[in-house]
């Protein structure tokens, strides 16, 4: 029993770690976008309106 | 080309916020999951309907992105104080005063869930009157879902003038009126609203059973309130309206608390049996601590905040640093035009969340040398605020990204144009109060909805010979209740009370009671605009 307790504390640290990694992303991203825009660098600004749109889907998967 | 007014154009316009309400309400999706469909949604149907293109689109999330930081530093440092005070025992030591200052449930319902969040209305923003009083009725033994809904209701009359009015004085810039109709008939409409606030901050801690008993209370301080935010507001002091109004409640509820009617354990609904324990005599880790030393985080906040935006000097020099960028000029294909101009302007050391943290810090270095603060206290409240933040801010980024694209696709735009131009003069103060609500719900702010559609309101009004001081005060009620219902504010009253993932469960619950106070407004408008 206090194996599976750690094991599911352990589980939920990891989903906090990966969806505060993803909440930093998703902060940052448009900042990229912003200076890609602004610099007029066309490919960088497709790429990160990609990943942020990936990380969009990922968010409602994750849920 | 333009983008033509129909049924079919209405309806595409109100997908994005239909799906969030569906995945929230049918289908009980945390919001996170619900504002990330609601976000691939909008972006879908501005792009292939409304003409918005990868410009636009972008503008519109990076503006998103600023407003989002507007509302982090609010929830991020409201939850930092918050979990400090709990790990001193404030949270624990007011659910063990209250009841001793009245077993009344009812009375200790409307002091916590109405009065209290009224006070902090007056100068916080963005959900933090629920953020710092959904905790406190938890610790008093209401559920967290009961918690969130009195506290959400609770505020839906207070948001206008709350903030220090910042959603009424973006109305008077936007339309360019006078304010002092607009202050009469928003102070009557809002005080009109606030008994249905009342009762049903005790319906839902108590039961429909509690209802006779809540009136007599309710009708006095709604009487109390009311009159000193209409003072207030139409004496130009519409800043201190709601702060004007939950101090003199406060004092009032305080005040009938002395009758023996109010104080004496058998004449109200009876404390639930969990709280025997929280209602012993210094339970254990909080034995020799002093309340008022445990609530200075709070007491530090009200003083800051008093002190940033009521003393001009300090005001001028905390707002000396200011963060934003500057946007080109987008346009959709159909012409809906967003001007180039700066973002959401982040003022550094005078924001709301910075005197938060300022409350944050001076409090800890308080618990410090009063010895308040366990071994290991600063890890486990950084754990804490780091659980319950991550995911509540995930759901409001999402969110706010959706109010975003629809506002600069038109979409939103639309939505009101449809409701205002589909209904005759007769009727149009019924649906005004609507179309405010609407605004804010989708934008989880009184002030961005006075934004959207107050020249809309304004031009109605006008062509319909209407009166345009009141269908500007029923905008803005409106407003007020609608944004309280917003999944982005339910989102951060869930983060404090550990319903972070189960937003949809008290949506369902807070809007259900929240048609009731829009229904008040949209009546009191159309009865005031029959009157004459």
């Amino acid at each position: 029993m206090p194996q599976t307790n750690l094991l599911l504390k352990k589980k939920n640290g990891g989903m906090l770690k990966l969806r505060a990694a993803l909440l930093i992303l998703q902060i940052l991203l448009p900042f990229g976008l912003y200076f890609a825009l602004r610099w007029e660098w066309g490919v960088a600004a497709v790429i990160i309106s990609v990943v942020f749109f990936l990380s969009m889907i990922y968010l409602v998967w994750l849920g | 080309m333009t983008l033509s007014l129909s049924l079919w154009n209405w309806l595409l316009a109100f997908t994005p916020v239909l799906m969030v309400l569906i995945m929230m309400l049918v289908f009980r999706a945390g919001g996170a999951r619900a504002g990330g469909v609601g976000w691939l949604t909008a972006v879908i149907v501005s792009a292939l309907f409304f003409g918005a293109d990868f410009e636009l689109l972008a503008v519109a999330q990076i503006r998103a992105i600023l407003l989002t930081l507007d509302v982090f530093y609010i929830i991020w440092t409201a939850l930092l104080l918050y979990h400090i005070s709990n790990e001193a025992g404030a949270i624990r030591m007011i659910g063990r005063a209250l009841p001793r200052l009245t077993e009344d449930r009812v009375m200790q319902s409307l002091l916590i869930g109405w009065l209290m969040v009224t006070f902090i209305q007056g100068t916080g923003g963005f959900g933090v009157p629920v953020a710092v009083c959904a905790p406190l009725l938890v610790a008093i033994g209401f559920t967290p879902i009961q918690a969130v809904a009195m506290a959400s209701l609770g505020d839906t009359w207070a948001v206008t003038f709350g903030s220090l009015a910042t959603s009424f004085q973006t109305l008077l810039a936007v339309t360019g009126i006078d304010p002092g109709g607009v202050a009469h008939y928003s102070a009557l409409l809002l005080g009109i609203v606030s008994i249905p606030a009342g009762l049903l901050v005790a319906v839902i801690g108590n039961g429909w059973k509690s209802f006779k008993r809540a009136v007599p209370p309710v009708l006095v301080l709604s009487l109390v309130m009311g009159i000193t935010q209409y003072l207030l507001a139409t004496n130009g002091m519409w800043t201190l309206g709601t702060t004007g109004a939950g101090i003199v409640g406060l004092v009032v509820g305080f005040l009938l608390l002395r009758l023996p009617v109010y104080r004496n354990a058998n004449t109200g609904p009876k404390q639930p049996q969990d709280l025997t324990d929280l209602a012993t005599p210094e339970a254990g880790q909080d034995a020799g601590k002093s309340i008022f030393v445990a609530l200075s985080g709070y007491a530090l906040l009200v003083i800051l905040a008093f002190a940033v935006n009521l003393i001009r000097p300090v005001g001028e020099f905390m707002g000396r640093v200011r963060f934003t960028l500057d946007f080109p000029e987008v346009a959709t294909r159909f012409g809906w035009v967003t001007p180039a101009g700066p973002g959401r302007v982040i003022n550094v050391f005078g924001h709301p969340g910075a005197i938060l943290l300022y409350a944050c810090v001076l409090s800890l270095i308080i618990y410090r040398l009063a010895g308040y603060l366990q071994p290991g206290a600063l890890k486990r409240i950084f754990n804490r605020v780091g659980r319950s933040g991550v995911n509540s801010s995930l759901g409001i980024l999402a969110m706010v990204g959706v109010a975003s694209i629809m506002l600069h696709s038109g979409m939103t735009f639309l939505l009101a144009e449809g409701l205002s131009t589909s209904i005759g003069p007769d009727f149009y103060p019924l649906v005004a109060p609507l179309i405010g609500a609407l605004g804010a719900f989708i934008t989880g702010s009184n002030t961005n909805s006075n934004v959207l559609f107050g020249v809309l309101q304004q031009n109605s009004a006008q062509l319909m010979n209407l009166s345009i001081p009141l269908i500007l005060a029923a905008q803005t009620a409106g407003g007020s209740v609608g944004s309280v219902l917003a999944p982005a504010k339910v989102i951060v009253g869930c983060s404090t009370v550990g319903l972070a993932g189960e937003e949809g469960n008290v949506m369902r619950k807070i809007i259900g009671y929240g048609l009731i106070p829009i229904a008040v407004v949209a009546l009191a408008a159309w009865i005031i605009n029959l009157l004459g």
